[in-house]
């Protein structure tokens, strides 16, 4: 960050960094650039345990994180019982569930002692086999990372030739080689497999991964933006066809992006700085009005007529404030150039340090012609 | 008797049988040779606006006369009868009754004397008195009245001076004389009230305007009302045939809305003979009025028309045919619509069932109107993506689609899966269980 824009930061908002795309943390001294984070994208929380510092557990995080701990107490999980459990995170894409599925895989790491690896495995296809051939070879490098040498026997027997067939892979070799699997992996760390995303067709899948892979001591985290899969798992769960536990994210409504975004600026804040603009909020409140008002419903039955508001994904909000902060900080790094040899020093009114909501009309049109190109491509 | 006269006796005895044989033959036939008629009406058209008030009878009346004439003078006067057959209220009066009465008759000292004989005035001194007086004490005197013909005429006379209130002879004389010429002139053209208001000495009813054709005829025919003389059977005689005939009006009335056509007959008889028979027509023309809806109006009456009737007709029918091949045509696209849903139902049968005992029943519980419609939405959803929601009918999927509107409301919280449920279990009932 160019250093005007670091005093622009610190005099202006008394921040440190800034709080959208920080290089590091002089508070946690955690260098997200070393360590190859940030927090423009989903938090690896899982790889990177301090990253946990930076998910803000409000809403319906907090209720998310509030239930796995919960349940992890409850559940009885041991890695040794090999009785895996499996999470089902009820979300959108850009909700973070991601960020959270990794913030779950973290949890269960720590619950199970320290030891067990964490995959995604994007689902491309409405081919089963070919998600349990996916599966299959991660093992394969789990199982050769936990040097398990007597699965490993498993997966030379069963060589990928003997899988593969004209039509994709062989399912009935793939539960073979998962039968045979379970007695070598017992106690075994687990793999806990991010599966992204499990859709209506693939409700099925639910139940065949598990018995296939439980076994394993492979702990599923299923993602799905589909009301009936969680109604599916939670039938599931009932009937005691599998164990677990379902959480759901949503976008952020009003008064969660309010939040979101001040408990963000807090973690940057500087110790020292001037009171009056050590709580300094950036972002005009109208913003907030503006940015969640949906002029195409309205609310309030039997009482003034207001616009209704909308929710937004966390993931879109964060594009859109972290834009909308760029181009202020750029626009005070000019007017502070400006009137650098000017004296006595111009100081600026808390309004004029404001981002109102010219700024995120910029900004969105960015987004959207960003949106557009990236689709083009 | 010599032979030389016998045929001549022969023949003289046969042209008598064959005299006596034609007359008995014609004194056979319907009234005879006794009576002439002539006159009456035999086809009449009225307009509505042709109605005539008289007392309260709304209706139409016809005036009409008839006259009778004897052929031949006969000792004894013939007893004439006029009734009438197939039509009501006619009623009969006579125009002239005092005509074939006095024949002969110069002055009223002639009428004294035919109706007053010598004997008669002998009782009638010390009884001073008027005319018509004497007349009535006469008729009341049995012993009096051994002659039957001066009985009738003393009985006609003393009627018509009753009537018209005359008194003395010289009143009847020229009553008589007027109705004589009456008589006469009947025959040159039609009766008119006028005329007959004048036969019976009465001045037309006081108007300030020249009064109408109807009101003298209103007025007439209650005159005679009044007085009693129009008969639904009268009785006359004739005694000789002269220039002037017998005249005899009658009055059809014919009630305004019952009748617009009739018809039937005058009938004449004599001396208890067969009848003679006048045939009567009449026709009412129903005036229309296009601003008159509920009667017959000139629309009704020219769509009555038959080329009308029948361009109408076609018009209804085809209408009515094309209505009923819409009506067919939908019963047969609902009717295919159904057939085609029970073959896909059939066809799809693994997989619907397989829904119904599988995902179905993941969706029925709920705590929330949210979670309510959340349940639907994925009913739906499902249906749509199992292919099931493309075998329903059309209409059952504006329902479906009707139920899963979160805009529409339900009274309370269940009814809108309720809903739902009745919908797919009705369409696959065997299905679902």
């Amino acid at each position: 960050m160019p250093n005007g824009v670091t005093n622009v930061l610190n005099e202006c908002f008394c921040l440190v960094e800034d709080p959208f795309d920080p290089k590091v943390d002089p508070h946690k001294k955690f260098s997200f650039s070393d360590r190859k984070a940030s927090l423009s994208r989903s938090l690896d929380i899982f790889n990177i345990a301090e990253l946990e510092y930076y998910f803000i557990k409000i809403g319906m995080f907090k209720d998310a994180v509030d239930q796995v701990a919960n349940f992890l107490l409850g559940s009885g999980f041991n890695v040794a019982s090999n009785n895996p459990p499996t999470f089902l995170i009820e979300a959108p894409t850009g909700a973070g569930r991601s960020s959270l599925a990794s913030y779950i895989a973290y949890q269960v790491k720590k619950h199970s002692g320290g030891k067990s690896a964490l995959q995604t495995v994007p689902v491309g296809t409405e081919d089963e086999a070919k998600l349990a051939f996916s599966i299959k070879k991660l093992l394969e490098m789990h199982v050769k990372h936990e040097n398990l040498s007597d699965c490993e026997t498993v997966f030379v027997t069963y060589p990928d030739t003997l899988i593969l067939g004209p039509n994709g892979p062989d399912m009935s070799f793939l539960s073979t080689i998962f039968q045979q699997l379970s007695t070598c992996m017992v106690g075994a760390p687990p793999l806990l497999l991010i599966i992204e995303e499990i859709t209506y067709e693939r409700m099925g899948w639910l139940s065949n991964l598990y018995k296939m892979l439980a076994p394993l001591n492979v702990i599923l985290i299923f993602l799905t933006n589909d009301v009936r899969v969680r109604k599916q798992y939670e039938k599931l769960r009932s009937n005691g066809d599998l164990t677990g536990c379902r959480v759901r994210l949503g976008k952020l409504d009003e008064q969660a992006a309010v939040d979101f975004f001040v408990q963000r600026l807090d973690s940057f804040r500087r110790e020292k700085c001037d009171e009056t603009k050590r709580n300094v909020f950036p972002f005009d409140p109208k913003v907030f009005t503006q940015a969640f008002k949906d002029e195409e419903k309205h609310g309030g039955e039997g009482e003034q007529e207001k616009a209704a508001s909308r929710a937004i994904g966390v993931k879109l909000l964060l594009n859109l404030f972290r834009q909308a902060f760029n181009l202020k900080l750029l626009e005070l790094n000019q007017y502070f150039i400006e009137s650098a040899g000017k004296h006595p020093k111009p100081e600026l009114k808390l309004e004029e340090l404001l981002i109102t909501w010219d700024y995120f009309n910029n900004a969105y049109q960015n987004v959207i012609r960003a949106a557009a190109i990236k689709k083009d491509y | 008797m010599p032979q030389r006269y016998l045929p001549k006796v022969t023949l003289l005895i046969l042209w008598l049988l064959f005299s006596c044989a034609t007359v008995i033959c014609a004194g056979e036939s319907k009234t005879g040779n006794l009576i002439i008629l002539s006159g009456g009406h035999n086809d009449e058209h009225w307009r509505e606006s042709d109605k005539y008030g008289v007392s309260g009878l709304e209706g139409y009346f016809a005036l009409g006369s008839i006259s009778l004439v004897a052929r031949s003078a006969t000792g004894a006067p013939i007893e004439v009868e006029v009734w009438s057959r197939g039509i009501a209220y006619v009623g009969f009066f006579e125009l002239t009754p005092l005509v074939d009465l006095f024949a002969g008759v110069q002055s009223s000292k002639d009428i004294q004397d035919l109706l007053v004989p010598l004997g008669a005035k002998t009782d009638l001194l010390g009884m001073p008195s008027s005319d018509r007086d004497k007349l009535e004490y006469l008729l009341g005197q049995k012993k009096l009245s051994q002659d039957a013909n001066l009985t009738w005429k003393r009985r006609v006379a003393y009627a018509q001076m009753k009537a018209l209130n005359l008194t003395t002879f010289e009143q009847l004389r020229t009553l008589y004389e007027r109705q004589l010429e009456f008589a006469e002139r009947a025959w040159d053209k039609q009766i008119e009230p006028e005329a007959m208001l004048a036969l019976y000495g009465l001045d037309l009813p006081p108007h300030q305007n020249p009064p109408t054709h109807e009101k003298l005829l209103s007025y007439f025919i209650e005159t005679l009302k009044r007085n009693k003389l129009l008969m639904p059977l009268l009785r006359t005689k004739i005694q000789n045939p002269s220039s002037a005939s017998k005249m005899v009006g009658y009055v059809l009335h014919v009630p305004q809305n019952s009748l617009k056509k009739t018809s039937g007959q005058i009938l004449v008889g004599a001396n208890g003979l067969e009848p003679e028979m006048l045939e009567i027509n009449l026709e009412v023309e129903r005036e229309v009025s296009i601003f008159r809806p509920w009667s017959t109006t000139k629309f009704l009456s020219a769509i009555l028309t038959p080329t009308i009737t029948g361009i109408v007709g076609t018009l209804l029918g085809a209408i009515i045919g094309y209505l009923g091949f819409l009506a067919q045509q939908k019963y047969n696209r609902a009717s295919e619509a159904e057939r085609k849903f029970e073959e896909k139902k059939i066809e799809n049968s693994v997989r619907i069932r397989k829904f119904f005992t599988g995902e179905y029943a993941n969706y029925q519980g709920f705590e929330t109107e949210e979670d309510e419609r959340e349940n639907v939405s994925s009913i739906r959803k499902s249906l749509i993506q199992q292919g099931i929601y493309a075998i329903l009918p059309i209409n059952e999927i504006n329902d479906l689609n009707s139920i899963c509107d979160s805009n529409r409301r339900f009274p309370k919280r269940g009814a809108r899966l309720l809903a739902l449920r009745g919908l797919l279990e009705r369409r696959f009932r065997e299905l679902v269980t």
